[in-house]
């Protein structure tokens, strides 16, 4: 299909080949059940911290859990979703080594997302809990639209911006606010994947649009 | 034409076809990746990427394994130094073309 081929001639070779490579890994909709069922993790943790008197153990535990278990997860799933296609999905998926290169940008990408998420965490104690609820509604929303190189993650991007917004505007506090923002995109994102996925193994391995 | 625009000897033919381009870029960004990969990522026919890696071997582009992972059998592709340094000087090319 030279149709593709002609729609990428305009851009850098490298950064054509990072499209089709995101748009490749976001085809079977593993990495998108991956991310929803963290975000769903998190979101759980999170309310159950919400449920805890706020300065008791069991709070700060939670909260020590969830600030642990984000960049865990987000080291980890990467290598589970390797390791899963690889193992049963390489007939489908095929087979792929990416370079140092790449491994570093992606913890490089870990590292500031957990920047940004400690930035929200010292801006609440300045900033209205609704603006940070907006804020990262708006901020996950474009990561999702931006990153996912595919058209339905554009669609995804507005809907988590617009939830964002829409919790900000019911002036929720954070720790009410997060985990039905987290819920929305974790439940939107697993959804979707396990749609993708069953489309994905339903289709002929010989040839998968 | 001036003399400092390439003119059209100097483009790379081998790399210039849009497929082909598709899979050099890939392969530069990635260690290696298979067959079945790169039918997905560049979308291109089982027949016609078959076609554009022999065509790209034969230039010394890229350099293909056959090889099994337990019992799938794997056609492994990278790209050689050849080739990356032909992507390079096609870039530089290109971007004095554009």
């Amino acid at each position: 299909m030279q149709d593709i081929a002609s729609r990428q001639m305009n851009l850098d070779p490298n950064e054509m080949a990072n499209r089709l490579m995101q748009r490749a890994h976001n085809r079977d909709g593993l990495p998108e059940m991956a991310i929803g069922s963290a975000f769903l993790i998190v979101a759980f943790v999170i309310f159950l911290q919400s449920r805890q008197a706020a300065g008791s153990l069991a709070y700060k535990s939670l909260a020590l859990g969830w600030s642990v278990l984000v960049p865990a997860l987000g080291a980890g799933l990467p290598a589970a979703i390797k390791w899963l296609r690889r193992r049963h999905l390489i007939h489908r998926f095929g087979y792929l080594e990416t370079t140092a290169v790449r491994k570093r940008s992606l913890l490089v990408g870990l590292l500031l997302a957990a920047g940004i998420a400690a930035l929200i965490g010292v801006a609440r104690f300045s900033i209205p809990d609704q603006w940070v609820l907006a804020g990262a509604g708006l901020f996950a929303g474009t990561l999702c639209a931006f990153c996912g190189k595919l058209i339905r993650f554009a669609v995804y991007g507005v809907l988590i911006a617009a939830a964002g917004l829409f919790i900000a505007q019911i002036r929720l506090s954070l720790l009410s606010g997060f985990p039905l923002l987290f819920g929305f995109c974790g439940g939107l994102l697993l959804l979707s994947g396990i749609l993708v996925f069953v489309r994905y193994m339903r289709s002929p391995a010989e040839r998968i649009q | 034409m001036s003399s400092n625009i390439p003119g059209p000897a100097e483009i790379d033919r081998v790399i210039h076809e849009p497929a082909r381009l598709m899979i050099v870029a890939l392969l530069a960004v990635a260690k290696e990746a298979d067959f079945q990969y790169l039918t997905h990522a560049t979308e291109l026919t089982k027949g016609n990427l078959s076609v554009h890696l022999s065509k790209l071997e034969k230039a010394g582009y890229i350099e293909i394994e056959k090889t099994y992972r337990g019992k799938y059998p794997l056609t492994i592709c990278r790209l050689t130094e050849r080739g990356r340094d032909a992507l390079s000087v096609y870039r530089k090319t290109i971007r004095r073309i554009l």
